[in-house]
C-alpha cells in the first residue's frame, strides 16, 4: 500500500527558486509542492490559524503552503488524524531543507504556481506584502451554512477549494493588532468573493469563503515602526484590503478562471440555486440540438444575465424577509415578462407561467420560456 | 458552558468562567491572555486586572444579544453587540460617519491550540459580514462588510475534555460559530433599531446611495412637503417598487463590480424602474434618474 512517506521521499525538492520578494526582506520561492515564504533573519513573528505550528510564533524561518498530494494517500493521512497530517507536514519541510519546528505549515490542494504575491505602501508609508493562493469554485461557503463533519466524532471530509493568505506587514506589531491584520484579510477576501457573485455549495446564500482557508501574518519585529492597533479606517488598514482584494482577483483568475467576466453567467449565477437543467415542460416544443443551441446564445447575452441577476435578488430578498414569497413572485413575474419575454401568448405556456409559486420555480420556469422564444425566432429567421 | 454562569445586568454583561480556565484571544490591545476567570462587557473601558476582563462598548449593555448553539457534545455561546444605525465600513474604503459598532465574544466549551482561536476569528468575521449582507446594509452607494469599531474575542476552555483543531465553516464547530454570529449581529442589530423590517421602504434603501427622504422630496418639484410625504407613505413599501428598487441597486453594484458593461447594466436598471415604478425621469447619473423615478412615482398616486 502506497504511504505518504512513500511520496514525499521520492519527490524531488531539491531545486528552489526566486518567485517574487515581500516587504521586510522576505523572499518567496518555489519549491517543490511548495511556496516557500522565508525569513531573512529570526527577528519575526507570526499569527498563523493553520493546523502545523500555528497560533503566534517567534522566530519562524519560514512560513510554506504545500499543495496537497491529493488521491487516497493524502485520504489515508487525513483520515489518520491531525498527529499524522502534522508529522507528513513536518516531514515535508525537512525535504525542502527547512527546520520543521521553526515552520509555519498551510496546506491547499491549488497550484503554487498560479499564487500571486502583491506589495503596496499605506498612505502613511508601512509596506504590506500578501502571497496567496486560491480556488473557490467547488468549496465556497458562507459563514453559518450547514456542514456534516463533526471533528468531536473524528469523521473525515476532504474539499477542493481553500484560500491561502500569508501577510507580511513591515511593522513590529502587538499579537492583537496582528489578529486584527488577519480578520481584515478575511472581510477583504469575503468582499472579492461577493464582488465576484460566487456561490456557495452548502446553501443559496453567496459564498464568504471557503471552508477551510488559512491566514498567515507575519510582524517583523525589526522594526521601529511598533503598532499596538489597526484602525479599520486608517492607511495601514486600507493598504491591507487593497493587496488582498488584488492578490486574490489575480489568484481566482490564474487557479481556476474566476473573474467577473466567467462568473457573468446566467447558468453560473443561478447554479446557486440550484436550478441546472433544461426543464422538460420545454423539451418537447424543440430538439436537444435547437435548445442547446439557443441556451449557447442566451449564456453569453449580458442583457439576459442582468435579468437573471435582477430576479435572483428579488428571491434573496424574499429569504432575508424583506418581502414575502408571493410579493416576490409578482415581482419577479413582472421583471421577466417585461424585460425579457416576448408575449406569452400560447394558452398552455401562460398558464404555467402563472401558476408558478416560488421566484425561483418562476424564474426557472420563465428561462425555459426564453429558450423556446429562441429557439422559434432562430427558426422564423431561418424561414421554417 | 453550561455551567459558567451569565449575569446580565443594566450596565454589564458578565461571565463568570466555573471550574476551568479560559484562554482569550483579543482584537482588543490585550493579544492572547491565559487563564481568564471572568469577562465582562461594559462601558467601562477595556481592562485586564487579576484575571477580570472587561470589554469596553459605547452601546447599552442591554442591547447584547445572547445566543447559544450546540450539536451533541460541541457547544458554543455567544455574546453579540451590533450597533449597525451608523458607522458601517467596506473594508478597504472610508466608513460611513458615526460611532456604530460590532463586537463578538465566541466563548467555545472545547480546548484548543491558538490557531483555533484565530480561525474561530475568521469564521465570525465572515459571520458578521454575512448578517451585513443579509440586512442589505448599504452607504455612499456600496454595500458594507463590517463595522467601523469592530472587535472579535474568541474564548476556549483549557480544561475541556472535547479538544478540537478545526472551527472553519467546513466543521460542526464552525457552523455553530457561524450561525450564533449571524444571529447575534442581527438580534442586537435589531435591539439597536436595524433590521429588515426598517428596509422596507424604498426610499430607505435609496438613502444609503445619497438621496435621503428630504432629497427626494426637493428633487420631485412638489412645493408641498407635506403632500409629499403622505403621498410617500402610500407607496414606499410597495413590495413590486421595493423589489424593482433593490433590484436596480443591485444591477448597479454588479456593474461597479466589473460583472457587466455600464451601457447594458443602464438599460437593464431603466426597465426595471418601468416595471416597477414607472416610466423613467432624467437621463444623467442612473442613481439620479432612480430617485427622480421614486419621487415621480410616489406623487403618481395623487
Amino acid at each position: 500500500m502506497l504511504r505518504w512517506e512513500d511520496i514525499v521521499n521520492a519527490e524531488d525538492t531539491s531545486e528552489r527558486r526566486e518567485y517574487g520578494r515581500m516587504c521586510s526582506g522576505i523572499t518567496v520561492f518555489r519549491q517543490g509542492r511548495a511556496l516557500v515564504v522565508l525569513m531573512p533573519n529570526e527577528r519575526f513573528r507570526t499569527l498563523s490559524s493553520g493546523f502545523t505550528n500555528g497560533g503566534f510564533m517567534d522566530s519562524p524561518q519560514a512560513v510554506i503552503n504545500v499543495t496537497s498530494m491529493g488521491g487516497k494517500v493524502e485520504y489515508d493521512c487525513m483520515r489518520a488524524g491531525l498527529k499524522s497530517y502534522d508529522e507528513m507536514n513536518n516531514v515535508y519541510a525537512g525535504r525542502l531543507g527547512l527546520d520543521p519546528e521553526r515552520t509555519v505549515h498551510l496546506g491547499t490542494a491549488a497550484n503554487m504556481d498560479n499564487a500571486a504575491v502583491i506589495n503596496k505602501v499605506s498612505s502613511d508609508g508601512v509596506k504590506v506584502s500578501i502571497a496567496i493562493t486560491g480556488g473557490i469554485r467547488h468549496n465556497g461557503g458562507r459563514s453559518g451554512d450547514p456542514t456534516t463533519y463533526d471533528e468531536s466524532a473524528a469523521r473525515y471530509r476532504e474539499d477542493p477549494g481553500t484560500i491561502i493568505s500569508i501577510m507580511s506587514i513591515d511593522a513590529d506589531l502587538s499579537d492583537s493588532a496582528m489578529f486584527q491584520a488577519m480578520l481584515m484579510v478575511t472581510e477583504s477576501k469575503s468582499c472579492v468573493i461577493q464582488e465576484l457573485q460566487a456561490r456557495s455549495l452548502y446553501s443559496v446564500g453567496i459564498a464568504t469563503g471557503s471552508g477551510t482557508d488559512q491566514v498567515a501574518i507575519i510582524s517583523n519585529r525589526n522594526s521601529d515602526n511598533k503598532i499596538d492597533t489597526i484602525a479599520r479606517d486608517s492607511g495601514l488598514a486600507r493598504a491591507i484590503a487593497e493587496c488582498a482584494k488584488e492578490g486574490l482577483r489575480e489568484t481566482f483568475d490564474r487557479q481556476s478562471g474566476m473573474t467577473p467576466k466567467d462568473q457573468w453567467d446566467p447558468l453560473v449565477l443561478m447554479s446557486r440555486y440550484n436550478m441546472n437543467a433544461i426543464r422538460d415542460e420545454i423539451r418537447f416544443g424543440a430538439t436537444m440540438d435547437e435548445l442547446l443551441s439557443a441556451l449557447e446564445v442566451i449564456r453569453k447575452d449580458s442583457y439576459s444575465t442582468a435579468v437573471v441577476s435582477a430576479v435572483l435578488n428579488v428571491a434573496d430578498d424574499v429569504r432575508n424577509g424583506l418581502i414575502t414569497e408571493e410579493e416576490g413572485v409578482r415581482a419577479a413575474k413582472a421583471f421577466v415578462e417585461d424585460l425579457a419575454l416576448d408575449e406569452v401568448i400560447d394558452p398552455v405556456e401562460r398558464l404555467r407561467l402563472d401558476s408558478n409559486d416560488t421566484v425561483i420555480d418562476l424564474l426557472s420556469y420563465a428561462c425555459a420560456l426564453k429558450l423556446i422564444q429562441t429557439v422559434r425566432k432562430r427558426r422564423a429567421e431561418d424561414g421554417q | 458552558m453550561d455551567s459558567d454562569i451569565i449575569v446580565s445586568t443594566p450596565d454589564r454583561v458578565s461571565v463568570k468562567f466555573e471550574g476551568t480556565q479560559r484562554d482569550v484571544l483579543t482584537t482588543i490591545g490585550f493579544g492572547i491572555l491565559r487563564s481568564v476567570q471572568e469577562l465582562s462587557i461594559s462601558n467601562d473601558p477595556d481592562s485586564y486586572n487579576d484575571g477580570v476582563l472587561n470589554i469596553h462598548i459605547d452601546g447599552s449593555p442591554s442591547k447584547i444579544a445572547v445566543v447559544k448553539e450546540s450539536f451533541d457534545i460541541t457547544s458554543v455561546t455567544a455574546l453579540v453587540f451590533a450597533d449597525l444605525g451608523s458607522g458601517i465600513h467596506r473594508i478597504g474604503f472610508s466608513p460611513q460617519e458615526g460611532q456604530g459598532e460590532v463586537l463578538v465574544v465566541m466563548i467555545m466549551d472545547s480546548d484548543m491550540p491558538d490557531s483555533t482561536l484565530a480561525r474561530a476569528g475568521v469564521t465570525i468575521t465572515e459571520g458578521i459580514t454575512a448578517a451585513i449582507q443579509d440586512l442589505g446594509l448599504a452607504y455612499d452607494s456600496m454595500t458594507a462588510s463590517g463595522s467601523v469599531r469592530q472587535n472579535v474575542v474568541t474564548v476556549c476552555d483549557k480544561g475541556a475534555s472535547l479538544y478540537l483543531r478545526g472551527a472553519g465553516k467546513h466543521c460542526k464547530l464552525g457552523e455553530l460559530i457561524g450561525v450564533s454570529t449571524i444571529r447575534g449581529v442581527k438580534r442586537s442589530a435589531a435591539a439597536n433599531g436595524t433590521d429588515i423590517g426598517s428596509r422596507r421602504s424604498a426610499a430607505s434603501m435609496l438613502a444609503s446611495y445619497g438621496y435621503d427622504r428630504s432629497r427626494l422630496a426637493e428633487i420631485s418639484d412638489c412645493t408641498d412637503l407635506a403632500h409629499f410625504m403622505r403621498c410617500m407613505a402610500e407607496k414606499d413599501s410597495d413590495p413590486v417598487a421595493l423589489a424593482a428598487v433593490s433590484a436596480v441597486l443591485h444591477v448597479y453594484n454588479e456593474v461597479h463590480w466589473g460583472l457587466l458593461a455600464e451601457d447594458i447594466g443602464r438599460e437593464v436598471m431603466l426597465r426595471l424602474m418601468r416595471s416597477g415604478l414607472r416610466e423613467p425621469v432624467g437621463d444623467g447619473d442612473i442613481i439620479d434618474v432612480l430617485a427622480l423615478t421614486l419621487a415621480k412615482y410616489y406623487l403618481d398616486s395623487a
